[in-house]
């Protein structure tokens, strides 16, 4: 297990180099001098130039690259062009109110996909299988920044939800974590955590929803197979009360794709997330990244957010296989490495 | 089946055995089509769009001309008019056409470079096969919106950006179809028939295209329709983002784009409604009918 684990993560050195290959070379040569997008046309030259050289881009571009690299290593991704401050504390001040978001929307979208899936499937051909694969199939059409957007004028005034931001200012609670919600549990705080909870209902329902669709298509056709399997009739057959059967032996079984399917969703969270959180006005790296693109060309930013993003998308699809591989004994990864 | 029997030796006096065989498997899929409720639905709804996009401008008024202010839906502007008095409802019947070839054309394209990648990768194997499959690996690893946007902010500034948005959407969907296809070549390559092609001297391109294509056409059709409304989603969101089709052309994510720029989210829900309906209609309409293909032609694949 520990010899696949070590395999994995050596072959995910190329993938990570090849990404920070192609998003240095989208941002750095197709861009070859950023200073009049960031400094404006008519900067002086002589201050362009001390510009370029504080931030090192008069170097050859391979230079350049190979310093990106060394200092990725080491946690330092450049100075922002937008505040001068180091790209790795822009980022950092900003990815808890994203991971918070795309958390909720896995909580959201798994309880209610596997809600929906399991009672389609028990129920099959039902009025609620029908229902729910009506509702998974609009989940994965309609857009999430209109979603969003519909939200917005129909529940705030409905049920008194804030529409943007992620917490009263007065009642923000004690940076821990950076995760309000977990920060006001920490700290004890019910007033905060209610607030945070109001706040962030509506933008993880929106962000949740695709997978949450996903998450129910999944479910469904799981357990359909599940369901047909010998054991299930023989759990059956020795008298076990319906409900016994369904949560004991066929979600069990049926959860491996399942687990697999939502830990590959969290993708597709973090791309929805840079929509969600532009409609919501949610302080993320998502709603960030549009800023620094079309507001302000923070080409270090970018590239940082996309490398740190990939990197979270690579060792979540890793941690999957190995999950995966726990749930499921009849795999055994040695076998697997020889045929791939 | 036996209507189909009949039918079919009615019809097949003068055709080869080939043809007939050909023609039969047509007929079984539309009727499977017609049984299959909701392939069917959304066929008919993707046909209804597609006349729209080309004849619905003949029934409107210009979407570019204003009509003096913003009004809410009435009998003259069934879906009422925008911040600068263009008629919502022509620039929606507009915007089919926009979101419809975009659909379709995007996917066509990256089906077909992801095809060529694919089939190479699976056919020579070993370090091409590698080396191109990595480079798959590493555009998965970057989420689609991300690197589209990236491309955009990168380029837009010098190429136009409704180009460049279409082409950032054809470069995120070829490595699906590459995955799919090598995946079939790899599967078929070491079948008996493959070899004995190849010993027959027939050449590695028409070995790949006559003989190992035919298997994976199923899986890439059923893909490529779903992948139509991933990429009509895509152009909506880079048009909501400001970076897709550029204004004056009524792009429905631009339209939403517009008017959440003109805070129209309580003042006039009406334009932000409707360009939103026309994406989620279209984006059902093609996952309908791709599941329902899915279900006809590949029932193995499951979801």
């Amino acid at each position: 297990m520990t010899k696949y684990i070590l395999k994995r993560l050596l072959l995910l050195i190329p993938v990570l180099l090849g990404v920070s290959v192609i998003v240095f070379f989208i941002m750095r040569v197709f861009v070859p001098d950023p200073a009049p997008l960031v400094l404006g046309q008519k900067a002086p030259l002589a201050v362009r130039e001390a510009w370029r050289e504080s931030h090192g881009l008069n170097k050859p571009l391979y230079e350049q690259y190979f310093s990106f690299i060394k200092g990725a290593l080491v946690g330092d991704l450049g100075k922002s062009y937008e505040t001068e401050e180091s790209v790795t504390k822009e980022i950092f001040s900003r990815f808890p109110a994203t991971i918070e978001l795309a958390i909720a929307a896995i909580i959201i979208s798994s309880f209610f996909g596997i809600l929906i899936g399991v009672v389609s499937s028990v129920k099959k051909n039902s009025i609620f299988d029908n229902l729910g694969m009506i509702l998974a199939l609009i989940g994965v059409s309609v857009p999430v920044f209109w979603l969003g957007i519909m939200m917005i004028m129909i529940f705030p005034g409905l049920l008194h939800l804030p529409t943007g931001g992620r917490i009263d200012v007065l009642l923000q609670p004690k940076n821990i974590t950076g995760l309000y919600m977990l920060d006001s549990i920490l700290t004890g705080d019910l007033e905060s955590l209610a607030d945070a909870f109001r706040h962030i209902i509506l933008p993880a329902t929106v962000l949740g929803m695709y997978s949450m669709a996903i998450v129910a298509r999944m479910t469904r056709s799981s357990m359909l197979e599940v369901l047909n399997q010998d054991y299930i009739r023989t759990a059956r057959a020795k008298g076990l009360p319906e409900g016994k059967v369904v949560q004991r032996h066929a979600l069990r079984n049926a959860l491996i794709p399942i687990v697999t399917v939502i830990g590959l969703q969290l993708g597709a969270l973090l791309g929805g997330a840079v929509l969600t959180e532009t409609v919501f006005g949610w302080p993320g790296i998502g709603a960030y990244t549009v800023h620094c693109i079309t507001d302000v060309s923070d080409f270090p930013v970018v590239q940082g957010i996309v490398l740190l993003i990939a990197c979270v998308f690579v060792l979540m699809n890793l941690v999957v296989d190995v999950i995966y591989a726990f749930l499921d004994p009849r795999i055994k990864l040695n076998k697997k490495e020889g045929s791939s | 089946m036996e209507r189909k029997k009949d039918s079919q030796t009615t019809t097949a006096s003068s055709a080869t055995p080939e043809q007939k065989l050909h023609h039969s498997r047509a007929r079984d899929m539309w009727a499977a089509m017609f049984d299959n409720k909701a392939a069917f639905i959304g066929l008919i709804i993707v046909v209804f769009l597609i006349l729209i996009a080309i004849f619905g401008r003949f029934f409107v008024t210009d979407p570019t001309i204003g009509h003096g202010h913003e009004s809410p839906p009435s009998s003259e502007h069934w879906f009422g008019t925008d911040n600068l008095g263009r008629d919502i409802f022509s620039r929606v019947i507009a915007g089919t056409g926009i979101s419809i070839t975009v659909g379709i054309v995007g996917a066509l394209v990256s089906l077909i470079f992801g095809t060529i990648l694919g089939a190479i990768a699976g056919y020579m194997g070993g370090k091409i096969d590698t080396i191109i499959m990595r480079i798959m690996d590493m555009v998965l690893a970057i989420p689609s919106i991300l690197l589209a946007i990236s491309l955009i902010a990168a380029l837009g500034r010098v190429y136009d950006k409704t180009v460049l948005a279409v082409i950032a959407i054809i470069v995120v969907a070829i490595p699906e179809f590459a995955r799919i296809v090598r995946g079939c070549v790899l599967s078929e390559k070491e079948n008996d028939y493959v070899q004995a092609a190849k010993v027959i001297g027939n050449r590695d391109f028409s070995i790949i295209f006559k003989h190992i294509m035919p298997n994976v056409m199923s899986s890439l059709i059923v893909r490529g329709t779903l992948e139509v409304s991933t990429a009509i989603l895509n152009v909506a969101a880079l048009g909501f983002l400001g970076l897709g089709v550029q204004p004056p052309h009524p792009e429905w994510g631009t339209m939403l784009s517009d008017a959440h720029k003109a805070n129209a989210i309580f003042s006039a829900p009406y334009m932000m409604i409707f360009p939103g309906l026309a994406i989620t209609i279209t984006v059902l309409a093609f996952n309908m009918l791709g599941d329902g293909l899915r279900d006809i032609l590949d029932p193995k694949s499951g979801r």
